[in-house]
C-alpha cells in the first residue's frame, strides 16, 4: 500500500437554495498522503479544510472524483466501518466529542462500538491513556479536566480504535498555550513513536511547522503543496492569503528584503539565532 | 472612569469540597482612558476578576471602586454600573438571539428605558463602530460568518455607550486574518471613543499590539503589572506561569545570551529588525 | 445556586458500595424505598433509618455530600412537616398553657413523613454516588432487557439517558453564562410580574437551545467517527457481572425487608 489516503479530482459542493446554483466547497483537489506522514493543512476560515477532513474517514463522500483510504474508494459501501476504524478524527471542541462521564469510559466508546472483548478493551484504554499521559486520571470526570487535558482524552478515545491514521481538525483553536503544547507534543509523539499517520488542520503556524509537508487551501483548491519551510518561505504569498508565517521567518524576510544577506527560510528561534550570529 | 480595587478576595464554592481561592488580596488601580492587557492561563483568576467590575460576581471580600462609587456596597445600582461598565465574554456570538441584527444591538439599550431616536442612533453608531454596514440590519445573525457574529456581539455592548469596555477573548477561535481585524478594529475603538479598555486574553502577542500596560494574573494574584516592555524583559517568568511569549521576543532573549548586546525586551519584528539593522551598522563603522 | 445540584453526581472513590453490581444496587434501591412506606411504627423507622446509615458509611462517600443532595429539597421537607403539624386533626398540644393549632398526631406524622423524605433522598443519593452513570444506565438497560422484546428500544433508551447526564453539567456552566452575558446587556431576570419575567427568558433560552442543537450535531458527527452503530454487537469495558459483594449484599436486603414486614405484622 502505497498510499494512505488518496484524492483524485475530488470535489464537494453545497446546493444553495433550490436552484442550480452551486458553490464548490472543494475544487478538484489531488492530494496523496503516505504512511506514516505528518500533513499540517492550512488555510482561513471557510477554505474547505474542514469539508475535506471530512472525506477521509467517509463522513462525506465526494461528489466528483474520488477518495481512496487504505487503496480502497470510500464509495464502497462495503468497507464503510473499515474506513472509520482506519482514521480516525479529532474535533476543535473538546466539550463536544465526549460521550462519557468518566475518563476512561469514554477512551472505550469506539472499541466497546466495534464489539471488543472486555479484557482487549481494558489494554487498549490503559496503553492509550499512557500514551497521551492521562493514564493518572482515567477515572475522573472529563468536564472537570481543563481544555488540554480534554482534548488528550479525545485523542486517546480516537487511539483505543487502532486507526493508522488520526486527522486533527483544529485541536487547539479553543485551547490556552498549555493546552495547545500539551496538545502538540501529544501529536508529535504519535507520528514518531507510534508512526501514525498525521493530518492537522490548524490556524497556528508553530504547529505547522513541525509537519513533514504543508497544505495550503484557498477557495477550495489547494494552492500550495509542499515542505513547510519551502511553503513559509514564501512570506508574500501566504500573507497575501491572509495567513501568518513564524515571526522568525518574517523577520529574515524583512532583513533580506533590505539587502542584509540572511537565508530567509529559516522557522525556528535556533536556526535565526544561528543566522544573525553569523552576521553579528 | 477610573477603576480601583482593593484587597479583593473571592473564594468559590466556599466550605464545599470543591472550594477554591479564585482571587487573593487584589490590588489595582486604573485610571481613566488606560488600555489595559490582562492576561493569565485559563485559571489564574483573570476572568473572576473582570467579572467582578460590572457586579456579575459578588467579592468574598475587598472593595471595588468605579468612578468613586463603592459598587460593593448594599443596594448599589448594577443596572447603571453595567451601563457604564461593558463586559464583552469569549465567545460572545453565543449569546445572540434576535430575529434580526438590529433589534439584537437593540436589546442593551432597550434594556436602559432609551426612546426608539436613541436607541436607532445607537445602534447605527455601535455597526459603524465594529464596521457592520447597514446591509446586515435586516439579517439573521445566525446566517453571518463567525466573524461577523462576533462584531454583532460586540455592538451589542457598545451599543450602550460603555465607559470602560472590558473584552475577554475577543479574538479567540477565529483565523489569522479574522484576529487581525478584530484586534484592529478594537484598538481604532479606543482612539476614537476614547474609552477605557480591558482586554483579557492568553495571548501575550495580541495584547503587546494595543495595551499601553500589562497586568500578569497567576494563581489569583496580581504577578506582574507594567508597561509591555517591562513585562517581556521576563520571558522566562511568564513561560513558567504557562504563558506564551512571541516568538521575536524568545529570538531577542537567546541572542542576548549569546552575548549580542541586544535589549531583552523586543516584542515586535519592527522593533527587532530596526535593533537588527542598528547593531549591523555599528558592526560595519566598528570594521572600517 | 445552579452550582448547588449535585444529586446524580458520580463520586469516584473505591468502596464496597462502588464495587457492588450496579442490578443490585438498582435492585436494592427500590426494595429500601418499599420497605421505607411499608415501615408503620418506631422499630420499623429505626431499622429502616440504621439501614441507610450503614449503607451511607459503606459508600465512603463524605456525609457532607449527602446533606448537599438534601439541600434543593429542605423546602419541601419543612413545608410538607408544616401542613401536617398544622392540619392534622387530633389533640391539640399545650405550650406554656396555651392552646396551639398544632396536635400530637400532626407532630408525629410530621416526623415521619420528613424522615421518609429525607431517607429516600439520602439512599438515591448513595446510589448515584456510587454508581457512575454509564455503569447506572447499563444496569438499568439490563434489567429492562426482557421488555427489549417486547420492543422497546432499551438500549438507546439507556444511551440517550447517559448522553444527558454527560452534559448537565456542561449546559449548567452554559446557562450561567448566558445569564451573566445577558445580565452585563441589562437583562433583568429577577424582578417584575410573571408574564414579564417569562419574557425575559428568551434572550437565555434561544441561544442555550441553539447551543444545545450545535452541541448534539457535533457529538452526531463524534460519535459517528467513533464508529458507533446503534446497540447491536457492542461490548463493554466494564462488562457488569455478580460477586460474591452482591450475594451478600442481596441477602442483607433481603433480611432487612423482612424484618420491616414482620415488624408490621407483629406490632
Amino acid at each position: 500500500m502505497s498510499n494512505m489516503i488518496k484524492t483524485e479530482h475530488l470535489r464537494y459542493a453545497y446546493q444553495i437554495g433550490t436552484q442550480e446554483k452551486v458553490k464548490f466547497v472543494l475544487d478538484d483537489i489531488d492530494l496523496s498522503i503516505s504512511p506514516g506522514e505528518f500533513v499540517a493543512v492550512l488555510g482561513h476560515n471557510g477554505c474547505g479544510k474542514s469539508t475535506l477532513a471530512k472525506h477521509f474517514n467517509a463522513l462525506l463522500l465526494p461528489a466528483g472524483g474520488t477518495v481512496y483510504v487504505g487503496g480502497m474508494d470510500t464509495k464502497d459501501e462495503a468497507h464503510y466501518w473499515e474506513f472509520r476504524k482506519n482514521v480516525g478524527m479529532v474535533f476543535q471542541n473538546p466539550d463536544n466529542q465526549i460521550v462519557a462521564t468518566v475518563v476512561e469510559e469514554d477512551v472505550a466508546f469506539a472499541p466497546e462500538n466495534l464489539g471488543v472483548p472486555s479484557d482487549e478493551i481494558r489494554k487498549r484504554v490503559d496503553e492509550a491513556l499512557k500514551t497521551v499521559d492521562m493514564y493518572e486520571l482515567r477515572r475522573h470526570a472529563p468536564h472537570l479536566l481543563s481544555g488540554g487535558q480534554k482534548q488528550r482524552v479525545a485523542i486517546a478515545g480516537a487511539i483505543a480504535m487502532e486507526p493508522k491514521c488520526i486527522v486533527f481538525d483544529e485541536p487547539t483553536a479553543m485551547l490556552d498555550p498549555k493546552g495547545r503544547k500539551e496538545v502538540i507534543d501529544t501529536i508529535v509523539k504519535l507520528k514518531e513513536e507510534k508512526h501514525m499517520t498525521v493530518v492537522l488542520i490548524t490556524h497556528y503556524m508553530e504547529e505547522a511547522v513541525r509537519a513533514d509537508r504543508v497544505v495550503v487551501m484557498d477557495k477550495g483548491k489547494v494552492l500550495r503543496n509542499d515542505v513547510p519551510r519551502n511553503v513559509f518561505s514564501d512570506v508574500k504569498f501566504m500573507k497575501s492569503l491572509g495567513l501568518d508565517v513564524p515571526q522568525v521567518t518574517e523577520l529574515c524576510y524583512r532583513l533580506a528584503k533590505d539587502g542584509i544577506n540572511i537565508r530567509s527560510d529559516v522557522m525556528t528561534v535556533a536556526e535565526c539565532v544561528d543566522e544573525l550570529i553569523k552576521l553579528l | 472612569m477610573a477603576i480601583e480595587i482593593s484587597n479583593l478576595n473571592y473564594v468559590y464554592m466556599a466550605g464545599s469540597p470543591f472550594e477554591k481561592h479564585a482571587l487573593q488580596n487584589v490590588n489595582l488601580t486604573i485610571s481613566d482612558g488606560e488600555f489595559v492587557g490582562i492576561i493569565g492561563h485559563t485559571g489564574s483568576g483573570k476572568s473572576t476578576l473582570i467579572q467582578h467590575l460590572n457586579g456579575l460576581l459578588k467579592p468574598t471580600s475587598g472593595t471595588i471602586c468605579v468612578d468613586g462609587v463603592d459598587i460593593t456596597a448594599k443596594g448599589a445600582d448594577l443596572k447603571k454600573l453595567r451601563q457604564k461598565v461593558g463586559l464583552v465574554f469569549q465567545y460572545p456570538e453565543h449569546q445572540l438571539f434576535e430575529e434580526t441584527v438590529y433589534k439584537d444591538i437593540a436589546y442593551g439599550p432597550k434594556n436602559m428605558g432609551l426612546t426608539q431616536d436613541e436607541i436607532d442612533e445607537r445602534v447605527r453608531e455601535a455597526m459603524n463602530y465594529v464596521g457592520l454596514t447597514d446591509k446586515y440590519m435586516n439579517r439573521s445573525p445566525f446566517e453571518l460568518s463567525g466573524g461577523q457574529k462576533r462584531r454583532v456581539a460586540i455592538a451589542g455592548v457598545l451599543a450602550m455607550r460603555p465607559d470602560v469596555l472590558i473584552l475577554d477573548e475577543p479574538a479567540a477561535g477565529l483565523d489569522p486574518s479574522g484576529r487581525e481585524e478584530i484586534l484592529t478594529q478594537i484598538k481604532a475603538l479606543y482612539l476614537a471613543r476614547k474609552m477605557t479598555v480591558l482586554f483579557v486574553s492568553h495571548s501575550m502577542e495580541d495584547v503587546a499590539r494595543a495595551a499601553g500596560r500589562i497586568i500578569v494574573m497567576n494563581r489569583g494574584t496580581v504577578a506582574m503589572d507594567g508597561k509591555p516592555s517591562e513585562i517581556f524583559s521576563h520571558a522566562k517568568e511568564l513561560r513558567s506561569m504557562g504563558l506564551d511569549v512571541p516568538q521575536i521576543t524568545q529570538l531577542a532573549a537567546s541572542l542576548a545570551e549569546r552575548g549580542i548586546p541586544i535589549d531583552n525586551n523586543i516584542y515586535t519584528i519592527e522593533r527587532a529588525k530596526a535593533t537588527i539593522l542598528m547593531l549591523l551598522a555599528q558592526k560595519e563603522k566598528g570594521a572600517k | 445556586m445552579l452550582k448547588d445540584i449535585t444529586l446524580g453526581q458520580y463520586f469516584p472513590i473505591d468502596s464496597p458500595l462502588h464495587r457492588m453490581d450496579p442490578r443490585t444496587k438498582i435492585l436494592s434501591l427500590i426494595l429500601l424505598i418499599v420497605a421505607i412506606f411499608l415501615a408503620n411504627n418506631p422499630w420499623a423507622y429505626v431499622l429502616a433509618a440504621a439501614f441507610t446509615l450503614l449503607v451511607v458509611a459503606l459508600s465512603k462517600v463524605p456525609v457532607s455530600m449527602y446533606f448537599r443532595g438534601l439541600k434543593p429539597i429542605w423546602f419541601v421537607i419543612i413545608f410538607t412537616a408544616l401542613l401536617n403539624i398544622f392540619f392534622t386533626p387530633g389533640t391539640k398540644i399545650y405550650l406554656f398553657g396555651y392552646r396551639t393549632p398544632m396536635t400530637w398526631e400532626g407532630l408525629i406524622l410530621a416526623g415521619k413523613m420528613a424522615l421518609r423524605l429525607v431517607l429516600l433522598i439520602i439512599s438515591s443519593s448513595a446510589l448515584t454516588y456510587t454508581t457512575s452513570p454509564i455503569l447506572l444506565t447499563d444496569g438499568i438497560e439490563k434489567l429492562l432487557k426482557p421488555l427489549a422484546k417486547l420492543g422497546l428500544p432499551t438500549f438507546e433508551l439507556a444511551m440517550m439517558m447517559s448522553i444527558a447526564i454527560r452534559f448537565i453539567p456542561t449546559l449548567i456552566e452554559e446557562t450561567d453564562k448566558i445569564m451573566k452575558a445577558q445580565k452585563a446587556r441589562g437583562a433583568d431576570f429577577e424582578s417584575g410580574s410573571v408574564l414579564h419575567r417569562v419574557k425575559a427568558l428568551a434572550p437565555m433560552l434561544v441561544p442555550l437551545f441553539i447551543s444545545a442543537f450545535r452541541r448534539a450535531d457535533e457529538l452526531a458527527v463524534a460519535m459517528e467517527s467513533r464508529c458507533y452503530q446503534g446497540g447491536e454487537h457492542r461490548t463493554r469495558l466494564n462488562e457488569i457481572r455478580f460477586h460474591l459483594i452482591d450475594a451478600f449484599a442481596g441477602l442483607l436486603m433481603l433480611a432487612f425487608f423482612a424484618a420491616v414486614i414482620i415488624l408490621r405484622i407483629i406490632l
